[in-house]
């Protein structure tokens, strides 16, 4: 899929579009590996926010 | 602040310009080949900073003309989380220049004055925690804030493009990057744009997290729990 939209916009040549993880010399585990470290901080900024929200009711702020 | 929209709409800009950012078409430059794509994370670690500095500022002379402690507290959490990404953004950049100018710290220009920066900063935290009343801590805090601020721009920006220096879009830069990369590559500012908004809006989150976290401390002090 995100080889097909790197085809179209001109990003990579015809004989790399292959599977996502074998072709790009696996870059798209990088992207893989990355984004997922990204997700749980992001999770972990949600996590706080709800902690936080519940402090605040109960302190009445 | 409390809003969700604009949390999420920063995520799905991060992890855009994660997926793309990899694998976008950038510009062959010598020295730094594919690293290049470091534009897309370890400078939004510096605008972040100084947009959170600016917001900082901003409370300072709120609080100056105020004089609501609320806008002291504002001002000191922006900072800290403003650090924290100037933190970030000097660790990125040491190790990026690890490989591609030979050493971590260089003694550029661009790499002193936002150290210079960051200690202007560290040093604002210790006085308005040095002095023990709020209002005193916050008025001597706020003008400190503004020199502080102020200071940011030559350090930063106007020294280093007068000076001979590593980093790009300065006066003799060695390397091959000059200071049309922001201008002309349109592949690279597809992805460095977003990225830079993402990045904020977090900055801008975490922020409000400290922010709230701090006002519930000063409720519990003043009401004795």
């Amino acid at each position: 899929m995100l080889n097909h939209i790197l085809l179209l916009t001109n990003q990579i040549n015809e004989e790399e579009v292959t599977g996502l993880f074998q072709s790009n010399g696996k870059i798209g585990v990088v992207i893989l590996v990355l984004s997922t470290i990204f997700l749980g901080l992001m999770i972990a900024l949600f996590i706080m926010e709800r902690r936080i929200k519940k402090l605040e009711k109960k302190v009445g702020a | 602040m409390r809003k969700l929209w604009w949390k999420v709409l920063a995520i799905l800009l991060i992890l855009y310009s994660i997926v793309w950012g990899f694998t976008n078409k950038v510009p062959e430059l010598y020295l730094i080949y594919e690293s290049i794509r470091n534009l897309y994370y370890h400078v939004p670690m510096w605008m972040t900073m100084m947009l959170l500095f600016l917001f900082s500022f901003i409370n300072s002379l709120l609080f100056l003309s105020k004089q609501d402690l609320k806008w002291h507290y504002n001002a000191s959490e922006f900072a800290k989380v403003g650090l924290f990404f100037g933190c970030l953004g000097m660790a990125t950049g040491m190790e990026w220049a690890n490989f591609t100018w030979g050493q971590p710290w260089s003694n550029d220009p661009k790499q002193t004055g936002s150290a210079l920066t960051m200690l202007i900063y560290f040093a604002y935290l210790v006085l308005i925690s040095s002095v023990k009343n709020p209002k005193k801590s916050g008025t001597i805090g706020a003008v400190y804030n503004i020199f502080g601020f102020v200071l940011m721009f030559p350090l930063i920006y106007i020294l280093p493009s007068m000076s001979e220096s590593l980093h790009p879009g300065t006066g003799g830069a060695e390397g091959g990057l000059g200071s049309n990369l922001f201008a002309s590559d349109l592949n690279m500012r597809l992805v460095f744009y977003p990225a830079v908004i993402g990045w904020f809006l977090i900055g801008i989150w975490i922020s409000t997290l400290f922010i709230r976290l701090k006002r519930i401390q000063v409720k519990l002090i003043n009401s004795d729990f």
